[in-house]
């Protein structure tokens, strides 16, 4: 969404990522030779259906996923083999399921106050009360705990602890898919927010074509373990996909999708 | 509306916790025709324990009145459980969202399809294994004599909902009731079960409960829609008029989405009113 400039040398660049699950008989690609770079400032989506490794790309770049590839660069550093504190000061995650995500025992200052104590760092708590400005969480939640918060204020939680090391990127694995339509609307526009006040970058794994749709500008579709097309998300909603599978999922996104109607007559917002 | 399949007069489902009183779902009324009827709403709109109740399946703890909820000439909350088990699967079937927790998984899933027609029609073994056989072939699954022989964990998720459809239209029931049945499906999946679906209601004039939160889902798949906010039905409109809608809740959420043709810089958040 912010200025994106494509000449700069991309913050995230990978060449012929593969990861391997299983052995001898049992193995099984589930990414196999994926290649993609993400610039500064931007959003890339990967787009695709169950299985298609698209959160396995993310768990591989932060080392939860064994992984091989020519190339993999994050923010500067080769990150192929040995992923150092610094790395995780600058690359966060945010997952699915907040409640999943979040110490089920910890309160919400403690969630926060934990990576700043393994990461060291020294203005833990001025940044603690930052972040949870940040993500409009109210300080009078601090001493609760996960069970006690709605969906959309764990998204927020989750958020903020990811918010502690103030990174660069932040991967982002279906961070509304098990949201409410409207606590989702809430939880995109914080990440536009965040984005502009930060120039954080993100790499966004979702199955839902409108939210990549509105967030991102190049997105990736992902079949099977490989990228099958990597385009302007412009081109991807107005029938600029040129690869038989990226056309079907589109169609099938359609289908039971948003209404034609709406595409004719852009209602002005 | 002439003849119902189901009718239910201001449906009540509450439950004493510690703190009080949680009224689920706040006198909900509506009939149900040879139609998709689709109860959209967000988490804890009571749109499920709705559904539940039709059955008379709400958890035990759950304290559900109603003015009628009549299927025919049956009065379901009068019901005997005797009655109730007829009536289930037999009249009214329920697909819920993910078959891996809805299929035993030491059955294969053909001797589950006939054991729910045998319950139901109490015909021979045989009898239920052809029968069961034919409706894998009519939920559209390729070499349906290999697949009666599998087990669920061997089935993906479109072929487990499959199985499912195949089992509760085994005994041809005149109401089918699909809560969030296609949510947890791939968006290529999901669309070959809505036909399924939908060639299924026109076929055989079923009546389809078709309870999603997905508005664009229901307002493209529904004949009509009925829109659930905190227990009540806030708006009732022709799935084609969503678009229409004058309930601010409903256009709130309409608003929410993120629509793929018309960028927004910022997405209008719902603000919710206490006297909704």
């Amino acid at each position: 969404m912010v200025n994106d400039n494509m000449t700069s040398e991309p913050i995230i660049e990978i060449q012929n990522l593969v990861v391997t699950f299983g052995e001898g008989a049992d193995e099984r690609r589930a990414v196999s030779g994926v290649s993609f770079a993400v610039h500064r400032g931007e959003t890339f989506g990967l787009v695709g259906e169950s299985g298609s490794g698209k959160s396995t790309i993310l768990r591989a770049i932060t080392g939860l996923a064994a992984n091989e590839a020519d190339v993999m660069r994050v923010a500067g550093a080769d990150v192929r083999t040995r992923r150092g504190k610094d790395f995780y000061r600058k690359v966060q995650m945010v997952f699915q399921d907040p409640y999943e995500a979040l110490h089920p025992r910890h309160t919400i200052w403690r969630q926060l106050m934990e990576p700043a104590r393994i990461m060291n760092i020294p203005d833990a708590e001025a940044r603690g009360h930052a972040a949870l400005d940040s993500v409009g969480l109210s300080r009078a939640l601090l001493w609760r705990y996960p069970h006690q918060l709605s969906g959309g204020q764990r998204q927020r939680v989750a958020i903020a602890r990811a918010l502690m090391s103030e990174p660069d990127i932040l991967l982002l694995d279906e961070p509304t898919s098990a949201l409410d339509v409207s606590v989702q609307a809430e939880i995109l526009n914080l990440l536009c927010d965040l984005q502009d006040e930060r120039g954080l970058t993100y790499l966004m794994v979702s199955h839902d074509l409108g939210v990549v749709a509105h967030m991102c500008k190049r997105t990736a579709v992902m079949h099977a373990g490989i990228i099958v097309e990597t385009l302007d998300v412009d081109a991807l909603v107005n029938g600029g996909a040129t690869q038989t599978y990226t056309k079907r999922l589109i169609a099938a996104s359609e289908a039971y999708g948003e209404d034609p109607r709406d595409i004719a007559q852009p209602r002005a917002s | 509306m002439d003849n119902p399949l189901l009718s239910v007069r201001d449906l009540r489902v509450s439950f004493h916790g510690a703190a009080g009183i949680f009224d689920a779902v706040r006198g909900v009324s509506f009939d149900l025709g040879r139609e998709k009827l689709g109860i959209v709403g967000e988490s804890g709109s009571g749109k499920s324990m709705t559904g539940r109740a039709i059955m008379r399946l709400s958890p035990p703890a759950a304290i559900v009145r109603a003015e009628a909820i009549r299927l025919g000439d049956i009065d379901i909350l009068g019901a005997s459980e005797r009655t109730m088990d007829a009536i289930r699967g037999r009249r009214i079937g329920l697909i819920m969202q993910d078959p891996k927790y809805s299929l035993n998984p030491v059955v294969t899933v053909g001797e589950q399809i006939a054991e729910a027609y045998r319950i139901h029609s109490h015909s021979s073994t045989s009898d239920a294994r052809q029968k069961a056989t034919a409706m894998l072939g009519a939920v559209q699954i390729r070499d349906p004599e290999r697949v009666y022989r599998m087990y669920p964990h061997e089935m993906s998720g479109g072929m487990g909902q499959r199985i499912m459809i195949a089992m509760m239209l085994v005994s041809e029931p005149e109401i089918l009731i699909a809560d969030e049945a296609t949510s947890a499906l791939d968006v290529t999946v999901r669309l070959e079960i809505l036909n399924l679906l939908n060639d299924l209601v026109a076929k055989r004039g079923l009546g389809l409960i078709f309870i999603s939160h997905d508005l664009n889902l229901v307002r493209r798949f529904c004949d009509r829609v009925l829109i659930m906010y905190r227990g009540r039905v806030v708006e009732t409109l022709k799935a084609g008029e969503l678009d229409q809608a004058t309930h601010p809740y409903t256009r709130g959420l309409l608003e929410a989405m993120p629509r793929i043709h018309v960028p927004r810089r910022r997405l209008p958040v719902l603000k919710r009113d206490a006297a909704w």
